[in-house]
């Protein structure tokens, strides 16, 4: 594994002039103090640019080299630096250096391009050319999986992507893990693999078609095995543009996510606006009823003489009532000749008989209908006093008054906050907005059709498959030395094809159940929380929190997503193939005292070699002593001379 | 050819994954000719037609070494 000795900076950043840090033999941590401002970012820069050649920002976005050299050195006239990095890997000592200087006859560089960059690395003292450079490099510390050997812990929330099946960075983290732990080794066999067969296939063809015996045979060979290429053209197209597709998709839900916060405010003043137009329509009707309450609004002038007359109607009413329904008694008995008297069902007596004959005498016939012609009189007078009452009443105005009142404050409510979204969304191009949620929207379905296309595919593929398995049954029978030859050579391509075509799942499988074990144990040394029994992983090798009891933690802290990153890159050093030194910018994040704590006594069983960027207060030197005793290998100090200048000095 | 180097990457967990199916589902394929393979394309090196060249290779050398 690659073990770091030394590196050397020359005007790199606020390290003016050359100075150097040793990394001493021996497993444990390095730590590195700086306050905020002092250079800790860029000394993770300078491993980066030694490396690889080139740094990135916080953004975790490539930076330009131009302004990466010192400030006062410039302010001098003195443009340009050079990194260099001692390290050891698999007993070979190493010499890294790589320099970023003005090009010839450019005396005040302005962009990347005034500068040239030249690297040499030495292995045990012999000097490799520049193609056996570049393999070497990439086979100690390929840049794809440079994140888990040197990250900003700040960076963290990253792995947080792993557990969207769509996520763009994901994908692309997903992608690096599987290359730190050798997927590739096995993915990339399988294609040379299956390269290497298509060829033997047509070489079998060919030695068919030279046989009289089997020349029908070899051209109907070469022929499926022609549509077969062409079909895996079409499925190596459609995959390629389902990725592109998906990857669109995620930018768009990026982009969507981004203006997540504009989408919500616009549907909210969406919202707004419909109730406007309700609570104005409901106004309206209100004001409506009030004007035609206010019609008669003079009315409840009278009301008083009004109400004194409805009481006088209704007591004539009543007397009315009762004096046609004794004459109506009386008739009735009059009428009967064996009349009973219908209150207490006695015989009524002629005596009796006659004095209601003249009682009925008393009252004529007229005056019964004359009563009955006062009552419906009465009556339709109480109608229209009572409904004249009823319309004047102010209570009814007052009603009416108030609804209209309270539409309007409502209106004016909603106005104000409609007014104030209006402001909020003032800056944002709500087409563009829509415009990007349609695409969206169409990139969905533009996936689900290219996913339907690989089905058909692969199924013709199958089709063909099938054919060129029975031909080539019938070939078998009548085949010559030299075709028998061709055949053998295909069949144990074909055969190493599909075993490490099984072993990529096979392998896939294992790696995630060891990750997953390996990071519950880092998980539940790192934690805090008693109640976690560990994390369960997908097929992206995202991690999910595990609660005692089985459950999954849908929601986490940012501090339990920068544990979970943390677990993630310690159980992905223990199995990759390829091991290094962790360099860690800011591990702690924002982490609670006890966290750090366990992150601290961690560390040194992440990775053989662990450096740490800190400032003092994130991790107070007296901590780092108690929690790391025998396994803190050696303290530096970024000290400040100025604002453009830092030393690195050693504490003893 | 150039000899396969064997001290470049740990591969175990590949190699005891890989030779797991090969001794229950491939026990025909000889297990040192998968593993040359395998470790050829452990080597970041190369191109993909200079691996298919050497995957060639190794076939033929192991073909006409049988019967």
């Amino acid at each position: 594994m690659m073990r770091l000795r030394a590196l050397h900076l020359t005007d790199f950043g606020p390290f003016k002039g050359t100075q150097t840090v040793k990394f001493p033999p021996g497993e444990g941590v390095t730590v590195f103090y700086g306050e905020n401002m002092r250079g800790k970012t860029t000394l993770l820069n300078a491993i980066r640019f030694v490396l690889f050649g080139s740094i990135i920002a916080r953004s975790a976005r490539s930076a330009s080299l131009h302004n990466a050299g010192n400030w006062e050195q410039q302010a001098a006239g003195k443009y340009g630096f050079s990194v260099a990095l001692d390290f050891t890997h698999e007993g070979r000592a190493y010499a890294l250096t790589r320099s970023h200087r003005p090009r010839h006859g450019i005396t005040v560089p302005r962009h990347d391009d005034d500068y040239l960059t030249e690297t040499f690395l030495s292995r045990d003292g012999d000097v490799l050319g520049p193609q056996e450079r570049q393999v070497e490099l990439q086979r100690i510390l390929p840049e794809q999986i440079s994140r888990f050997f040197l990250f900003d812990g700040e960076l963290l929330q990253e792995y947080e992507d792993l557990l969207s099946q769509d996520s763009e960075m994901g994908h692309r983290i997903s992608e690096a893990i599987e290359r730190i732990l050798g997927v590739p080794v096995l993915t990339r066999g399988r294609a040379t693999l299956a390269q290497a067969k298509s060829a033997a296939e047509r070489r079998a063809a060919q030695a068919a078609q030279g046989d009289h015996r089997t020349r029908e045979y070899g051209s109907q060979l070469e022929g499926l095995r022609q549509e077969r290429d062409t079909l895996d053209h079409d499925l190596e197209r459609q995959t390629h543009d389902l990725e592109d597709l998906r990857k669109r998709k995620s930018s768009l839900e990026e982009a969507l996510k981004k203006k997540e916060r504009f989408s919500i405010l616009i549907e909210k003043r969406d919202g707004l606006n419909s109730q406007i137009d309700e609570i104005e329509r409901r106004m309206d009707q209100r004001r409506d009823d009030l004007r035609k309450a206010m019609e008669h609004a003079w009315s409840t002038l009278l009301i008083k003489p009004i109400t004194a007359a409805i009481g006088v109607l209704s007591e004539r009413e009543s007397a009315l009532r009762t004096s046609i329904a004794r004459v109506e008694l009386l008739r009735s008995m009059h009428l009967k000749s064996d009349a009973e008297c219908p209150a207490c069902l006695q015989h009524v007596s002629s005596e009796a008989k006659r004095k209601v004959e003249a009682t009925l005498a008393k009252g004529s016939g007229e005056s019964l209908d004359q009563q009955q012609a006062e009552l419906s009189d009465v009556r339709r007078r109480l109608e229209a006093g009572r409904k004249f009452a009823n319309a004047a009443s102010s209570e009814v105005i007052q009603m009416n008054w108030g609804l209209v009142e309270e539409a309007a404050r409502e209106l004016f409510t909603k106005r104000d906050q409609r007014d104030d979204l209006d402001r909020q969304l003032n800056e944002v191009n709500e087409d563009a907005l829509r415009s990007t949620k349609a695409e969206y929207e169409k990139s969905i379905l533009e996936i689900s059709s290219v996913t339907n296309g690989i089905q058909m595919t692969r199924r013709k593929l199958e089709e063909k498959a099938t054919a060129t398995e029975q031909l080539r049954r019938r070939l078998d029978r009548s085949a010559g030395a030299d075709l028998e030859q061709a055949q053998k050579r295909w069949k144990l391509l074909c055969d190493l094809h599909d075993l490490l075509n099984e072993a990529v799942g096979a392998y896939r499988e294992r790696l995630r159940k060891s990750v997953e074990a390996d990071a519950s144990k880092h998980f539940l040394k790192l934690t805090t929380e008693e109640d976690y029994k560990g994390l369960s992983i997908n097929a992206n090798y995202g991690l999910t929190i595990l609660h005692n009891d089985g459950t999954p933690i849908p929601v986490r802290s940012a501090g339990a997503e920068h544990i979970v990153a943390l677990s993630l890159i310690g159980a992905l050093q223990n199995n990759a193939p390829l091991k290094g030194p962790i360099l860690i910018d800011s591990p702690f994040g924002r982490l609670d005292s006890g966290h750090r704590k366990n992150i601290v006594r961690a560390l040194p069983t992440m990775a053989e070699q662990v450096a740490l960027l800190v400032y003092e207060e994130e991790l107070p030197p007296a901590l780092a002593r108690s929690e790391l005793k025998g396994k803190l290998l050696a303290e530096y100090k970024l000290d400040r001379r100025s604002a453009r200048h830092t030393e690195l000095v050693a504490r003893t | 050819m150039a000899p396969v180097d064997r001290s470049k990457i740990d591969l175990s967990a590949i190699l005891t994954t890989v030779e797991t199916i090969r001794a229950e589902r491939f026990s025909g394929l000889d297990a040192a000719l998968v593993e040359d393979v395998l470790r050829l394309h452990a080597d970041p090196g190369g191109s993909d037609a200079e691996l298919a060249r050497k995957v060639e290779e190794l076939v033929e050398q192991f073909a006409s070494r049988r019967p």
